[in-house]
């Protein structure tokens, strides 16, 4: 060979060899004729015994490529197409995970595959997947949530009016007939003591006893209807209240809605509790945003909510930390963010992922239905709600995006 | 002096040899230094391997030259403090095609780093 064309030779050699995705020649059987190092490389990764036939290498994995070469029997063309074979994983070793495959018959018993590290790609599809689930079991539990609400809510309505109907009940007519009773044997005692001597003054007095002992009952029957009358209104209130807030991922009235004097409002609502605790805090709202068409009312709540729990994050803390509290708000990916971070008490990563779940809460007395609120106005305003901690001790960050054209998620 | 593959003291030879005892050499040798740079490529190995000395000499051999031995088998036995003489059976992929060696890894208290070649049936 000429020594141009030599090197010519060894150029290819090498540019085929060094080509960064695994290529090889196999027979029918499987047996490598030719592979080059990002080959050797992949393969080398499943076996220790050589690289000397493919089918023998993948043969405890997947033996689908084997299957499709014995099914093939056109003179030439794809045998098959990215073929994924997941690979077991090797912990000393960082390498792939997934192999794709694609096998071409170039001529009988000459078969090329080309195969790559696909493991990114898978890795981010079950990502997404994983994602997906999260998202269907979050919309699970906040429809959960509303057709429990629903349920009590119906329950509670029944109560209500049973109650009602009780207070405004104020005559009792087994009173009155007994006060009829006690008058007549009054306007009769001459004729009782008559008839039955000293026993009559004492039957005349025992009605008065018992008149006047259902007289109290009554009157401390409608004491405890006006107690239960005044607690079934305020379930109902509460019940009403949540379920405007995880409704069924509908939204109510719309209308352009400027986070930034939403932010205020939540702010100079909490005003009280901010102070009460000494925190300092700090807001940072970009002026001139644009604004949403959005339920000001649910936003409102959720803004408060945010603010709040950030209040209520000091309230286990007994060291002299400077007690901080940031509000910001600003654009953020096609969208408007309201972000309230905090360094109060936070929370163990893990549980964060359980706080969106109805009823889980770190704070004492916390009914556990803010957050799962929250995420639910979020949702329905096609946004998200996030609530992130670096750790106990370490405060915690509430992320409210919502999508600068709202698409409603739901009309019912 | 007379090398072999098999030799118990090769590594004491080969540090002994000269680079033109090492070029005539019955078996594949590549020489590097503490860097996996490319010293010395034998006669015998760029038969085996289809690659001019020329072309490789101070190239990383595990990253430039030959990265099909860039794994656990060979290349990270040299991370191994020395001295390091080991046995190990594997299948070149030089010039594409699959071909059983056994190779000798060695590596001495001065850093110097062999890879010596020796085709064997499969």
């Amino acid at each position: 060979m000429p020594a141009n064309l030599a090197d010519e030779h060894e150029r290819l050699l090498e540019f085929l060899y060094r080509c960064p995705i695994g290529i090889a020649e196999i027979g029918n059987s499987g047996d490598i004729r030719l592979l080059n190092a990002k080959g050797t490389q992949f393969l080398m990764q499943i076996t220790d015994s050589g690289v000397l036939n493919l089918f023998t290498i993948l043969a405890p994995l997947n033996t689908s490529l084997q299957k499709n070469v014995a099914a093939f029997h056109a003179a030439s063309g794809t045998i098959c197409e990215e073929v994924r074979i997941a690979l077991a994983p090797t912990p000393s070793d960082k390498g792939a995970t997934h192999l794709s495959f694609t096998l071409v018959k170039l001529e009988h018993d000459v078969i090329m595959a080309a195969f790559s590290d696909v493991s990114a790609v898978v890795a981010a599809e079950v990502a997404a997947r994983q994602a997906a689930e999260r998202d269907a079991l979050q919309r699970g539990r906040i429809e959960t949530v509303a057709t429990v609400l629903h349920d009590i809510g119906n329950g509670i309505t029944g109560i209500g009016t049973r109650v009602a109907r009780l207070v405004a009940e104020t005559q009792w007519p087994e009173q009155n007939s007994l006060t009829r009773l006690r008058s007549m044997f009054e306007s009769q005692e001459a004729a009782l003591t008559l008839g039955f001597g000293n026993r009559g003054r004492l039957i005349i007095e025992m009605v008065r006893t018992i008149e006047s002992a259902l007289m109290a009952r009554h009157s401390d029957w409608d004491a405890t209807m006006l107690t239960f009358g005044r607690a079934v209104t305020h379930i109902r209130q509460i019940i009403s209240l949540q379920r405007t807030l995880v409704g069924n991922g509908s939204l109510g009235q719309l209308a352009p809605v400027d986070l930034m004097s939403v932010a205020d409002d939540a702010v100079l609502f909490l005003m009280g509790a901010v102070e009460k605790r000494k925190i300092t805090l700090t807001k940072r709202l970009d002026r001139g945003l644009p604004r949403l068409s959005a339920d000001r009312t649910q936003l409102t709540q959720v803004a408060v909510n945010m603010v709040k729990n950030a209040c209520e994050s000091f309230d286990g803390i007994t060291d002299d930390r400077t007690r901080e509290i940031r509000i910001t708000l600003g654009p953020q990916a096609e969208g408007l963010e309201l972000r309230v971070s905090d360094n109060g008490q936070g929370f163990d990563p893990v549980l964060g992922e359980q706080l969106f779940t109805p009823g889980k809460s770190t704070k004492a007395g916390g009914s556990g239905l803010g957050l799962v609120s929250c995420y639910g106005v979020a949702r329905s305003h096609g946004g998200s709600f996030t609530l992130h901690s670096e750790g106990a001790g370490r405060g915690a960050v509430a992320t409210l995006w919502l999508p600068l054209n709202i698409e409603t998620a739901g009309t019912s | 002096m007379n090398l072999s593959f098999t030799d118990l003291d090769l590594g004491g030879k080969l540090a002994a040899a000269s680079d033109a005892e090492l070029e005539l050499a019955p078996f594949g040798v590549v020489r590097m230094n503490g860097d996996s740079k490319v010293t010395l490529f034998n006669r015998r190995e760029s038969e085996i391997s289809g690659l001019s000395a020329a072309r490789v000499l101070g190239k990383h051999f595990f990253e430039d030259v030959a990265p099909c031995t860039n794994n656990h088998k060979v290349a990270h036995r040299f991370d191994q403090p020395a001295p390091i003489d080991e046995l190990v059976d594997y299948v070149f992929t030089y010039r594409l095609a699959p071909t059983p060696v056994k190779l000798r890894l060695i590596k001495d208290q001065e850093g110097r780093r062999y890879m010596l070649v020796q085709p064997r049936a499969s």
